[in-house]
């Protein structure tokens, strides 16, 4: 999830002896400033995830294949159903790792078995089916290492049919077990398995985090660790010069701040060294795993959960944080100075910055935090982008709040938010969860997301996973095979010389770029996807053609239909005021339920108001406000609305008051 | 190398370990008893095999309540203080000296030292129980009470 920074590195110093260490290593006391001014020369550092334009990226997503079925109760996290825990691209796969059992290709295909890894094809996006490895549990973590292998960090005990907990590295092209690197991970204290969260690689060595307390390596070796080791990253030799003591739980992420020499931990962990003032997030030397001290205490917001998921490097200096409460903090990597924030969920907090105030019932912890290229992103299970009339992201660069959710996209160097990053994808409970790229500029996000392109008017599958690509991404040479043709071509007239069309899109062998809207008479449009509004058509009759292009510049056959067109007349009667609403308290929140309306055409949705305030919309009589606050009363009222517009008169008023 | 590696995990994944007591009786500081029945052994298929202290079951639990109360990653609730916290850190470094290198006589100094300022009796009358010139494996009893307060190994 996390990874090295910066492109200048210090050398780590890695006086790697198998076998058990001969001291524990004491605190250090190393001052910020010190640290910082640690000479700098040139090294090679970890492998990056390719960079993406988010000025060029299409926020619908590209089609996918998909994964399903998350199984948490099988896991030690049994309270979180994310499919997706990573993403990364070894070469020309995208690998995800997560909870998942099965994998599908599209919404019509059945589910295949397939779980806790599998790899979709860099281009099409296809279940590769060739690469299949067998894991018996979850997959929290994927690198690669210098040679190419993919690094694969969990719960898992075997893979392949060989024992392998918590560690294993495959061939990507075979998805083989790699034999050359034998790290594993062991627990022997504990009934519960060995975990392994984060994995980075720097400067040539695998850092690893997680809850674990030995590595085995080569030549049989079982080293006593503290959920934290590192090792060569192609021999798997353990340096056992670097020994952090985390104690109490696990460790979540890990970032590697090469100039400094130091390593940032984050994670459930009650401390690091005894310290006090050390749980969940601390800084550790690079060379030794000592306690880093003399930094600024990370502010927090909340006495009780302080958890962090996922700790990562920005640029200029920068380290995110991200986790509970629904907070991704920005921090400076010399001195731990709090640089700036996000939160979701809280309204009326900027003044105070971490005091629970005013949650208005939305918003998510911050569960992953991945810098790609310029970027940082942060991603939480904020579900919700607004409430009422409350917008749920909160940025105190800028002091404002924006209707954000799931995934928010910050520059590494500034903490500004990009306002314009809003991915298309929704249906997520547990949000998102990983964030990885590709080598064609593609983005993917991670979770347990479920549909998308509801902001462009589609309706499109998605499953778990969905990959954001540029508008005109790079297509292979010698593309000559033009989409299919588009279906089910349907026009309205909307009147005043406006037809909204839409239709069945396309599949391509690369993949669709747009499509073409044209009218008999001249009027013409491109669309990158259904429906679109056509003006300018003339009255009487006219024919709209669809078609659909790829990047190569192949065009479909066209998808014709003819329609009556000159409609002057709109409807604008409103229809009638629903009746008979009523309001109870039921399990998921406030239950509504009302006798429908009628319209002189046809009633489209209801709109449902609290206290006044709009909180959501139903297409049938019946709608339950799961955001409905208890010890209240609470006033309820419904409006009808139909096709064109037009709204009725409010109901009459409801009343329940939730405990 | 590998299909040796194999066969001794399968081995060692089969085997039953014996279940392990942990603090009994009611709890003054709110610790619950952790199920004395058996556990299976797992992640040591490799390494030398030593008896599981921490006998912990993953619980499902809302992450978003407001009334959220801390809890380690698996989902039980924290139980330690601060102090408390650091005790059994020393008391790990103590028990587990032997594998890494750790300073034995220092650690249980600091463990008697750090256990003073918690408000958890239990946990201050194990290492109270400890003996003078206690051994590494004598600190067990102390991180069973550790684990069963939410803290983890």
């Amino acid at each position: 999830m996390s990874r090295p920074l910066g492109r200048v590195a210090v050398a780590v110093a890695a006086l790697a002896v198998a076998g058990l260490s001969a001291a524990a290593p004491t605190a250090s006391a190393a001052p910020a400033s010190a640290a910082a001014a640690a000479p700098q020369r040139a090294a090679t550092v970890g492998v990056d995830q390719p960079a993406v334009d988010l000025s060029t990226l299409n926020m619908v997503p590209t089609a996918m294949g998909g994964v399903l079925t998350p199984d948490p109760a099988r896991t030690q996290t049994s309270s979180i159903a994310s499919s997706v825990w990573s993403i990364r691209q070894a070469g020309t796969k995208i690998f995800v790792g997560g909870m998942f059992l099965d994998v599908k290709a599209d919404a019509a295909s059945s589910a295949v078995r397939q779980p806790f890894l599998a790899a979709f094809d860099l281009t099409t996006g296809a279940w590769d089916s060739s690469c299949r490895p067998a894991l018996d549990n979850a997959v929290y973590a994927l690198a690669v290492s210098p040679t190419g292998s993919l690094l694969v960090g969990g719960e898992f005990t075997t893979v392949n049919g060989v024992a392998r907990p918590g560690l294993v590295a495959l061939d990507p092209a075979t998805c083989a077990v790699d034999p050359t690197f034998p790290d594993t991970v062991e627990r022997p204290y504990s009934n519960q398995r060995a975990a392994v969260r984060d994995l980075v690689v720097a400067d040539g060595k695998l850092y690893l985090a997680g809850n674990f307390s030995r590595v085995s390596g080569p030549n049989s070796t079982h080293t006593g660790v503290f959920k934290v080791a590192r090792v060569d990253a192609t021999t798997g030799k353990l340096d056992t010069t670097f020994k952090p003591e985390v104690t109490g739980s696990g460790v979540w992420g890990i970032a590697v701040d090469v100039p400094r020499n130091r390593v940032h931990l984050g994670g459930w962990f009650s401390g690091v060294a005894a310290a006090s003032g050390t749980s969940n997030y601390a800084v550790v030397d690079g060379t030794t795993g000592a306690l880093v001290t003399g930094l600024t205490a990370r502010p927090r917001n909340n006495t009780a959960r302080m958890e962090v998921y996922d700790v990562e490097l920005g640029t200029a200096d920068r380290v995110y944080v991200g986790g509970s409460e629904h907070i991704l903090q920005m921090l400076d990597a010399a001195t731990g100075d709090q640089l700036a924030f996000s939160h979701t969920g809280y309204n009326g907090c900027e003044a105070t910055r971490f005091t629970w105030c005013n949650y208005i019932g939305a918003g998510g912890d911050f569960q992953v935090a991945e810098r790609i290229g310029k970027y940082v992103f942060g991603g939480c299970h904020c579900n919700d982008d607004y409430v009422g009339t409350s917008p749920t992201h909160y940025s105190s660069v800028t002091r404002t709040f924006t209707k954000h959710k799931h995934l928010m996209a910050y520059e590494a160097g500034t903490e500004t938010l990009v306002d314009s990053f809003r991915p298309d994808v929704d249906g997520a409970v547990e949000g998102a969860w990983a964030v990885g790229s590709d080598t064609n500029g593609c983005l993917y996000v991670g979770g347990d997301y479920t549909k998308g392109g509801a902001a462009a008017g589609r309706s499109m599958w998605v499953s778990g996973i969905a990959k954001l690509c540029p508008k005109a991404a790079p297509k292979p040479a010698g593309d000559t095979t033009a989409p299919t043709a588009p279906k089910n071509v349907e026009a309205v007239d909307l009147g005043g010389g406006v037809l909204q069309v839409q239709w069945t899109d396309s599949t391509d062998a690369v993949g669709v770029d747009h499509y073409r809207v044209a009218v008999t008479g001249g009027a013409s449009v491109d669309a990158a996807a259904g429906p679109a509004k056509v003006t300018g058509v003339p009255a009487g009759s006219a024919t709209v053609t669809v078609t659909a292009l790829d990047a190569a510049g192949n065009i479909s056959a066209g998808a014709a239909v003819s329609i009556a067109t000159g409609r002057t007349g709109g409807d604008t009667a409103s229809p009638t005021a629903p009746t008979g609403l009523a309001v109870s308290a039921a399990a998921g929140g406030a239950a509504l339920t009302w006798t429908p309306s009628t319209d002189a055409v046809g009633v489209k949705s209801y709109l449902v108001y609290r206290d006044g305030t709009y909180v959501g919309w139903s297409a049938t009589p019946a709608w339950t406000d799961s955001a409905a606050p208890a010890g209240t009363e609470l006033t309820y009222t419904v409006r009808a609305t139909d096709a064109a517009g037009n709204r009725s008169v409010k109901s009459a008023a409801a009343t329940v008051t939730l405990k | 190398m590998l299909s040796k590696r194999g066969a001794v995990a399968a081995l060692l994944f089969t085997a039953i370990v014996p279940g392990v007591t942990g603090c009994s009786g009611p709890a003054d500081d709110g610790t619950h008893t952790p199920a004395t029945s058996s556990a299976t052994a797992a992640a040591t298929p490799t390494g030398p095999a030593v008896q599981p202290i921490e006998t912990a079951t993953p619980v499902a639990f809302d992450r978003d309540a407001a009334t959220a109360k801390a809890r380690n990653e698996i989902g039980e609730p924290w139980r330690l203080d601060a102090a408390g916290a650091t005790a059994c850190a020393r008391a790990e470094f103590a028990f587990r000296s032997p594998e890494t290198g750790g300073d034995l006589a220092a650690q249980l100094k600091q463990l008697r030292s750090a256990v003073k300022k918690t408000k958890s009796t239990s946990l201050r009358d194990a290492v109270t129980a400890l003996p003078a010139g206690a051994a590494a494996t004598d600190v067990r009893s102390v991180l069973e009470v550790c684990t069963a307060m939410g803290y983890q190994l």
